[in-house]
């Protein structure tokens, strides 16, 4: 505690508060705008920050990290063009949201639940460090399949209406990942002898292809005058939910961070897994299950929470072990060892005002987030009030952007078309599209789990079940799938979309 | 597909463009030139590669735009630069993986011939790093074990491990390659136990030995600065050297005194001591190279790592 | 009925072809390789599972029923709005042969005027005003200044000139 007081100290300064209020800000404008990653910028950045202070430095890139979690949200929302593979799940509920006119209603909640995450998931960094980091090491290959079986038998949650149809997509999904340099020994795999398929289908481009580039061929349908792009609150602060939004928001957030930062720990994919789980816990504890999907505020609130929560999470392993969690985070402890900082234990004894300065940083940053934010989205919703034929070009324009940026070239976008079409396709059939990126995103890691662990062993099964937590986590995806697999009491449909 | 008919349009226009610039090099630059890195930005090679954009820019007088296209492992990249018109404005940060391991496994759409080697900057520090409480204290301890028993070893890349497989091949001990995603799982996995060895780089390895949960027992190709105690893996007694430099490279047929002029441009980045700080913070070792010294670290390596491929059973073509 | 039912089940046969396609390119992967399962057996048996799931569907499409929701009510789409409809396909096939030859800034001037002066009727000026704008805003802003990549061509770099 001293040493966290003795953090913020260090925080208060003109410099370092001036510097962790532009890594936010950042942050914000890199999670709105397609194609700029948080890669890029900490890059461009890196270079300028040699001539600053270690501390400040740091403060300001860590900023730009967690705060670009707090902008993805945006374009889920109104435009159900999904930034990053964790806000996936936020378009299901948050866009549906959106379309009832809710869309500030959504935003402030995933704003406020973004905060919750942010600073819960700071005082775990600052108290429960040192045993949670061990987590990381106690999952081998043989555990992490486990956990990805797991997560795969959530799915079943995801289904709504037809199971048989779910599982299809999962399957797809499953497929789909497999697109690509086989993993282990790099050989093309259903790649069909294109080289634009040699890397895989790209995450983005599947993601916006599905949802962005799908809902706009299903708005283009409709008639202009039966076309409700919902008219945005006239009134100051209409953009705040109501009481029954906040009341049934709370036990979502509250369950997505403790959820969201312990699956963020994990290295790999934490922040995208901890979503769709949540989303799957939100949609098991539901009193009215049937309305996930059509603008459930749980299914918002539990899932945007959760992600928010595993990139404080992800941040863990980092500045506890020097472990990156992913690529972003992999960038940081670059940005770190140029610095002269190598994270770890070691940090925390001999660089006490660079680590606990950075912890006091992340509490100061996620309030002016939470100040940043909340103004901005009164603003932002504003977006809907641009009609049609000037928003359909935004649109197609941003995703033109996003998919070509992180996907290098044109195949991208053509990809990203492709699956435009089979999107709009697949919807107008009831497909459930969410579980077609959920099991994408798995697969891959399921896969090299499962051959790692059998590498290891020389072939030997019996390393699957070696572990107490392998064990339990097999067990769990057992359960979840029976469970899942459960007939379920027809609902009565009253509205439909 | 799609991005290769791009391409031929953009030869076809540079073609026009560059004419003049081939009878006579004086106005060159006269638009900007690429510098393709097939990493993602922000990692040690590309902040490398942007500065050495600085410096080329600087030399010429002309503008250097650092494009990271990453994807097929580094192929990608390497690709559209050997497939640019050679006209002295795309060059490339080498992809080592697509020159020795790709082409045994797939298709490449250029050889070593269609490259000019232009020069290098650095090479990585590399580890063999084991679990602090792992009973072996030598490397020779481990390869005793490697006689008696398989040891796993974990790495992102398949180069890391050359001096260990090469040491395996003059000692009998043998070595099973455990591929991971990422350089960080690599660590994950030694340090919980589940596979024997972490080989990788030394920026990577440095948090975890710091904090005493990994032990060195070798280093290559050269002792650590910062770890001066920790002998070589020819040190210990066997003739094994993971060298993976760091260099560029632009399409063969680039004018002679273009090239000239980026050679000159690469070994002045490679001395400057901006860069040279850069690379002794991040445990990298300085080590400027002429494109033909360049090429040689690179091409000596081809015969192990083809042998390496084979034994993993990677080799297909 | 006839035609109801087959175009029930043609979402079902057409996911089935593509499993069957995609498990045929599986079949050519090694299952095993010298360290256990290789790079065939997990496609194989994804694509397997895809398959025969959407065989089960053709055979029985009742089992792809939902009793909650009755499919997407469909709105009656009139001439008007069907001609809207192609004008945005038209617009996605625009985005992909844009991003691969024309570069950002004439698909950005070209999409504006297709979407807003052809599919939405808007007067033909402001919607090339709009088209220009998001091209200056697009290359230099985000192109330029942001360092975003972005689809490239001569138009392109004759704009970013301009602030070079």
């Amino acid at each position: 505690m001293e040493q966290l007081l003795h953090g913020f100290a260090v925080v208060m300064t003109p410099a370092n508060l001036f510097f962790c209020l532009v890594g936010t800000l950042l942050g914000t404008i890199v999670g709105i705008i397609p194609g700029l990653g948080p890669l890029t910028t900490i890059a461009i950045l890196l270079p300028v920050t040699y001539k600053l202070d270690v501390t400040s430095a740091l403060i300001m890139l860590s900023g730009i990290y967690y705060g670009v979690a707090y902008g993805g949200t945006a374009t889920s929302v109104l435009l159900r063009i999904p930034g990053e593979a964790s806000s996936v799940v936020t378009c299901i509920d948050g866009y549906a949201m959106a379309r009832k006119g809710r869309a500030g209603a959504a935003l402030t909640i995933a704003a406020v639940g973004s905060f919750v995450a942010g600073t819960v998931g700071t005082i775990g960094i600052s108290y429960l460090s040192p045993p949670l980091a061990e987590l990381v090491f106690a999952f081998g290959p043989a555990e992490y399949a486990a956990l990805m079986l797991a997560g795969l038998a959530a799915v079943t949650y995801f289904s709504s209406g037809s199971l048989l149809k779910s599982l299809l997509m999962a399957a797809f999904g499953l497929v789909l990942g497999c697109v690509g340099k086989d993993p282990m020994t790099l050989e093309p795999r259903l790649t069909f002898g294109l080289t634009g398929l040699l890397d895989g289908i790209e995450l983005p481009a599947l993601a916006i292809g599905l949802f962005g580039l799908s809902e706009i061929l299903l708005l283009a349908r409709r008639s202009q005058s039966s076309l409700k792009m919902i008219a945005p609150p006239r009134s100051l602060l209409g953009f705040l939910p109501n009481r029954e939004e906040t009341r049934r928001s709370v036990a979502p957030v509250a369950r997505g961070t403790v959820l969201g930062f312990l699956v963020g720990v994990l290295p790999g994919g934490g922040a995208v897994i901890a979503s769709f789980l949540s989303y799957a816990l939100e949609k098991k504890f539901a009193k009215q299950p049937e309305e996930f999907g059509r603008g459930a505020v749980e299914g918002l609130a539990g899932p945007e929470t959760a992600n928010n929560a595993a990139s404080s999470g992800s941040l863990l392993p980092l500045l506890c072990m020097g472990l990156p969690a992913n690529a972003t985070t992999a960038v940081l402890l670059n940005a770190f060892i140029l610095h002269g900082v190598a994270p770890g234990p070691a940090m925390m004894t001999q660089q006490p005002e660079i680590f606990w300065g950075l912890i006091a940083s992340m509490y100061v940053g996620n309030v002016m987030l939470l100040v940043l934010n909340l103004p901005l989205i009164g603003l932002m919703i504003r977006i809907l009030d641009v009609p049609r034929a000037y928003l359909g070009p935004i649109i197609l324009l941003f995703c033109m952007i996003g998919v070509y940026s992180s996907v290098g070239d044109a195949s991208g976008v053509l990809i990203a078309v492709v699956f435009g079409f089979v999107g709009y396709y697949l919807r107008q059939h009831g497909f459930n599209l969410g579980m077609l990126i959920l099991a994408f995103v798995l697969g891959p890691i399921l896969e090299r789990s499962v051959r790692q662990a059998l590498n290891i062993s020389d072939g030997e099964f019996g390393v699957f079940v070696a572990s107490p937590i392998s064990i339990t986590l097999l067990c769990l995806a057992a359960a979840i799938l029976l469970l899942g697999l459960w007939p379920r009491r027809p609902v009565v449909n009253t509205e439909d979309d | 597909m799609s991005a290769i008919t791009r391409r031929s349009l953009v030869i076809a226009g540079g073609t026009v463009l560059a004419a003049p610039a081939l009878a006579q090099n004086a106005d060159w630059p006269s638009k900007e030139i690429r510098l393709i890195v097939s990493v993602a930005p922000g990692g040690g090679a590309d902040l490398v590669a942007r500065q050495v954009a600085r410096v080329i820019a600087q030399d010429t007088g002309g503008t250097v735009v650092v494009r990271n296209i990453v994807g097929g492992s580094g192929l990608t990249g390497m690709a559209e630069m050997a497939s640019s018109p050679p006209d002295g404005y795309t060059l490339s940060l080498v992809n080592i993986g697509s020159l020795l391991v790709l082409p045994h496994i797939m298709q490449v759409p250029f050889s070593w011939d269609d490259l000019a080697f232009l020069g290098g900057i650095s090479q990585n520090y590399y580890g063999v790093a084991v679990a602090a409480n792992s009973p072996w204290q030598t490397f020779g301890d481990m390869i005793a074990t490697g006689k008696t028993r398989r040891i796993t070893y974990a790495c992102a890349t398949i180069m890391n491990g050359v001096a260990l497989v090469q040491a395996g091949n003059q000692s009998g001990a043998r070595f099973r390659l455990v591929n991971t995603q990422t350089d960080a799982e690599a660590i994950t996995q030694t340090v919980g136990g589940f596979v024997d060895i972490a080989m990788t780089s030394s920026t990577v390895l440095l948090p975890m030995l710091q904090s005493q949960r990994l032990k060195l027992l070798a280093v290559t190709p050269a002792r650590w600065p910062n770890m001066p105690d920790i002998p070589t893996v020819k040190e210990a007694g066997y003739n094994g050297e993971t060298v993976v430099p760091l260099g560029f490279a632009c399409p063969a047929g680039v004018p002679a005194p273009i090239r000239a002029r980026f050679e000159a441009a690469i070994l002045k980045a490679a001395r400057d001591p901006a860069t040279v700080e850069m690379l002794t913070r991040t445990i990298n070792m300085p080590k400027p190279m002429t494109g033909a010294e360049f090429r040689h670290a690179l091409f000596s390596q081809a015969p192990t790592i083809e042998a390496m491929l084979a034994e993993a059973g990677m080799k297909r073509r | 009925m006839s035609r109801f039912l087959r175009s029930e089940r043609l979402p079902y046969i057409a996911a089935a072809a593509v499993a069957l396609l995609l498990l045929s390119q599986a079949m050519r992967l090694e299952d095993f390789g010298p360290f256990g399962p290789g790079a065939g057996i997990f496609p194989q048996i994804t694509a397997g599972l895809a398959a025969a799931l959407a065989l089960a569907l053709v055979l029985v499409p009742a089992l792809g029923r939902d009793a909650a929701a009755p499919g997407a009510a469909e709105e009656p789409v009139g001439p008007e709005e069907r001609r809207t409809f192609h004008l945005y396909i038209a617009g996605l096939v625009l985005m992909v042969v844009g991003s691969a030859f024309l570069g950002f800034a004439v698909t950005a001037i070209l999409l504006a005027l297709l979407i807003a002066w052809l599919a939405e009727r808007r007067p033909f000026h402001s919607a090339l005003l709009f088209g220009l704008a998001g091209a200056v805003v697009g290359t230099i802003g985000l192109g330029h200044y942001m360092e975003i990549e972005m689809p490239y061509a001569a138009v392109d770099s004759l704009l970013r000139s301009l602030v070079r």
